[in-house]
């Protein structure tokens, strides 16, 4: 399995390429200059490993195996299991306690609690066990989902995907990388987006919530309250693991993450779990009341462990902007032409919306919706030279071109029929619908070229808006393999496209002379002499299944699974009630 | 196993039966009931236009439908004919008026119905996610306009099925509310469940944007802590504020919210707490850049 450099960012003459979880840096001539490697380590333990593979897992053990050493992502999933174990666990055993003098024949109370718990142990093992083997290895190596460029070009960041890190890199404007911080997100993260101040990113996440976050921020000292609050924890265990620092090798410059200062999130978690929240005049059955004086007497332990997700999740600075009540898509922060003054943050969801906001500090103030999708949104371009036009793309058979600031709507260009049009009759019967990966605009003159990549389709789209916003599809060429990510050489006027090497059309002989199969291409412009964009005949980048030290022990299922993720928002569920 | 299919069947055969005759008397609750709770995350088969503009409401209000809405397209030219079969083609009725008042979570309907007669010149709907509970308040409606035809009573009132949490923009424009209800919402007891409630800091931006300034926001409930959250939100928020006492008290539909809803009559019954709070949308603040020039 040759690994595709999956997600590209261009920065002057630099070309970043994530490669599953590492960072690759180019020069314009696919001269390699540096790899940033995801922090794994390699070994895994015994208790890692009996966590994955033995089928039913007791709660008592895995309470007790302090997994130190384990992937940071698949460590953070056996916490929350743990933590809702642990609870479950509590809350049984004290309605154990109290229905047990009301037994009466059939199994006895033991046998009752034997049953329970392997029932329990079952579903644990259906949904966690099965998930975290189907996902082995996205756990092991998190992907990067995403890379995203300051306005300076001085700073990098990265997204992965499993473990919700939002990562923060130095760049020294040749392509070397410096990590300057790594910070989990309660949630996992979409989308990011820049402020133009380069000073707060925006985390749009996969609950609909977006939170802004300082660019640069430095791990407080942990505080006297925090260790208060550390100490109000009763399972000493999940602490150890919550401040246990990560081991970070390659870089030793990232500061290790100590126990976290308490954040408002700490304090609201302890100020919402000192009483229940029902009361005795709001329950009307017994059965109720029974489950009120329940909760009353677990709360305690519950605070612990809810204290000790709070904590985890606020070991910095990160403020609710906005939200949805549907996964989010895309985020954009931008300035309108007409508006010098105003930023705006424009957010897509799965919902079909495309919501338009005030900039921060204003971001409550919701100030229009894009609507109009009939399928989930998964991308919105504004152009950089044409702030005034918005396009988005989606599930739909069309793209959708906007004035967002008015919300009109000011025409639709087709994309479903192009590509019928461009692939085999045999091919094109079989494509029904489409989802847009991708949109992405380079200016020329007057000119702006939107280039549209989608899933699984082997073809490159091209549209021009012109200045009085008429959108039409101009070009479209087909590719070696379907196209993972698209950027754009400035300097040297390239376009350059990452395809996924599988699905590559390249005969084995044409492989073999070319030193591999193509993994990313350089396209050219080239107006007066033929039509339009046509892939270059030299340059790209090649890769070799053999050669690569970072092979993957994925399956291609696996692969797919992580690489192609767009199709699957679409609605499939049509169940009721 | 046998019995719940039974009931079911009754259901769907007393259903099936009122409809069939045309719904004149009033629906019976135990043939509508469901399970308390929907999850708001779910995709469910749910209807919603793509847009407000697209939103067939004089379906619900066929009393304030436009009449002969045929004319406009016959007065079409020729030349327009192309584009005049792209817009004709959905042949919305428009209303002569919009709604303006939302029980978001109406439930069975007791608030609606106890509005339609105070609030007559005003459109009011109900939006529920359950679906038996949404043909309960809908054959209610039915029977209740036909048994008041000659009063023209509850033409005003209709009832929807819709998941206000993700879709409220697609019913409602920009400011086009005056009076939203949201009364004894579920109230979510769980801290891991409190994103599913219906007050929160994110949505009540969408609140806000379907709310006109000097709009209102009704919120009560039984639960002292859901109370306080919704109390602590709203006034958290930036676009909202607290409607004091004394106005709250003054404001006759504070007293119907009291007493006419179906879940309020409940709590009187348990001798239950009501705790009420109103809150006032804000005109929206003026940009920052303007601030400063």
């Amino acid at each position: 399995m040759a690994l595709p450099y999956h997600v590209l960012k261009v920065c002057d003459g630099i070309v970043f390429a994530a490669r599953g979880s590492n960072i690759h840096s180019f020069d314009s001539n696919f001269e390699p200059i540096s790899v940033w490697k995801y922090p794994v380590k390699q070994q895994e333990t015994n208790a890692e490993k009996a966590e994955i593979e033995t089928p039913a897992p007791t709660v008592e053990a895995a309470e007790e195996s302090p997994v130190p050493e384990g992937p940071p992502a698949k460590k953070r999933k056996v916490e929350d299991g743990e933590v809702v174990a642990v609870t479950e666990e509590s809350k049984e055993e004290t309605t154990e306690g109290q229905t047990e003098t009301k037994t009466e024949g059939g199994l006895t109370q033991h046998q009752k609690e034997v049953n329970r718990r392997s029932r329990r142990q079952k579903q644990k093992q259906k949904t966690e066990g099965g998930w975290a083997k189907n996902n082995k290895a996205a756990l092991e190596k998190p992907f990067v989902q995403g890379l995203y460029l300051t306005t300076d070009s001085r700073h990098l960041v990265a997204i992965t995907g499993s473990d919700k890190t939002i990562w923060v890199f130095e760049h020294d404007g040749a392509g070397n990388l410096k990590q300057l911080s790594q910070r989990a997100m309660p949630k996992r993260p979409c989308a990011l987006a820049l402020t133009p101040d380069n000073k707060t990113i925006l985390s749009a996440d996969k609950f609909g919530d977006v939170f802004s976050l300082p660019l640069l921020f430095t791990p407080s000292e942990p505080t006297a309250s925090a260790a208060a609050a550390a100490a109000a924890v009763a399972t000493t265990t999940t602490i150890s693991e919550v401040a246990t620092p990560e081991p970070i090798p390659s870089t030793p410059a990232t500061p290790a993450v100590p126990t976290p200062p308490p954040t408002t999130d700490v304090a609201k978690v302890q100020s919402l779990s000192v009483k229940p929240q029902a009361n005795e005049l709001t329950v009307h059955t017994l059965r109720n009341l029974k489950a009120l004086e329940n909760q009353k007497r677990c709360l305690e332990r519950q605070k612990a462990a809810k204290l000790a997700a709070a904590l985890q999740a606020s070991q910095f600075e990160h403020t609710l902007q906005l939200g949805h009540v549907s996964m989010l898509t895309s985020v954009a922060v931008v300035v309108h032409p007409a508006y010098p003054g105003r930023t705006y943050i424009i957010t897509a969801d799965r919902d079909e919306h495309i919501r338009v906001s005030r900039g921060i500090p204003q971001a409550h103030v919701i100030e229009g919706f894009l609507l109009g999708h009939d399928e989930f949104v998964s991308r919105v371009c504004i152009p950089e030279k044409r702030g005034d036009v918005l396009i988005s793309g989606g599930g739909d058979d069309d793209l959708f071109v906007w004035d967002w600031v008015s919300s009109k709507l000011l025409g639709k260009a087709p994309v479903l029929a192009e590509v019928r049009k461009a692939l085999a009759p045999e091919e094109a019967e079989k494509v029904t619908k489409v989802a847009v990966t991708k949109i992405f605009d380079v200016q020329q003159g007057e000119k702006t070229h939107i280039f549209v990549i989608c899933e699984r389709i082997p073809l490159l789209l091209i549209y021009t808006l012109t200045s009085d916003n008429t959108f039409q599809h101009t070009q479209t060429l087909s590719l070696l393999g379907t196209p993972l990510d698209v950027e754009y050489l400035k300097a040297d006027s390239k376009l350059i496209v990452s395809i996924d090497p599988n699905t590559s059309s390249e005969t084995q002989e044409e492989e073999a002379n070319n030193g591999g199969v193509s993994s990313i291409l350089a396209l050219s412009f080239n107006e007066s002499v033929s039509s339009g964009w046509k892939v270059a005949p030299t340059g790209g980048l090649k890769v070799t299944e053999a050669a690569e030290d970072d092979s993957t022990t994925l399956t291609p299922q696996d692969l797919q699974k992580l690489l192609y993720t767009t199709e699957s928002l679409r609605k499939t569920n049509k169940d009721d009630e | 196993m046998s019995e719940p299919k039974n009931k079911r069947q009754k259901r769907e055969d007393y259903r099936a039966a009122l409809r069939a005759n045309g719904v004149t008397e009033l629906p019976r609750k135990k043939f509508y009931r469901q399970r308390a709770h929907a999850n708001p995350f779910s995709d469910h088969s749910l209807i919603y236009p793509p847009t407000p503009e697209q939103m067939d409401w004089a379906s619900l209000y066929p009393h304030y439908a436009v009449e002969e809405p045929t004319e406009q397209k016959t007065e079409r030219t020729e030349s327009e004919e192309t584009l005049g079969q792209e817009l004709s083609a959905p042949a919305i009725r428009k209303l002569t008026k919009n709604v303006e008042v939302a029980d978001i979570g109406c439930g069975f309907g007791g608030l609606l119905i106890a509005l339609a007669p105070v609030l007559p010149e005003t459109l009011v709907l109900g939006l529920e996610i359950r679906v038996s509970v949404t043909q309960f308040v809908e054959d209610r409606i039915k029977a209740l306009r036909v048994q008041n035809e000659e009063q023209k009573l509850y033409r005003n009132i209709a009832v929807l099925r819709a998941n206000t949490m993700k879709f409220m923009p697609n019913f409602f424009t920009k400011g086009q509310l005056n009076k939203i209800f949201i009364c004894f919402p579920d109230p979510h007891f769980k801290a891991r469940k409190h994103k599913q409630r219906i007050v929160s800091t994110t949505l009540n931006s969408e609140y806000a944007y379907v709310l006109r300034p000097g709009g209102i926001i009704y919120t009560i409930t039984d639960v002292p802590d859901l109370h306080e959250w919704m109390v602590g939100h709203f006034n958290t928020h930036p676009a909202f504020e607290r409607v004091s006492e004394e106005e709250q008290e003054a404001d006759p539909l504070v007293e119907i919210m009291r007493n006419e809803t179906e879940e309020g009559k409940k709590v009187t019954r348990h001798n239950g707490q009501k705790h009420v709070a109103l809150f006032r949308r804000l005109e929206d603040p003026q940009w920052p850049e303007e601030v400063s020039a």
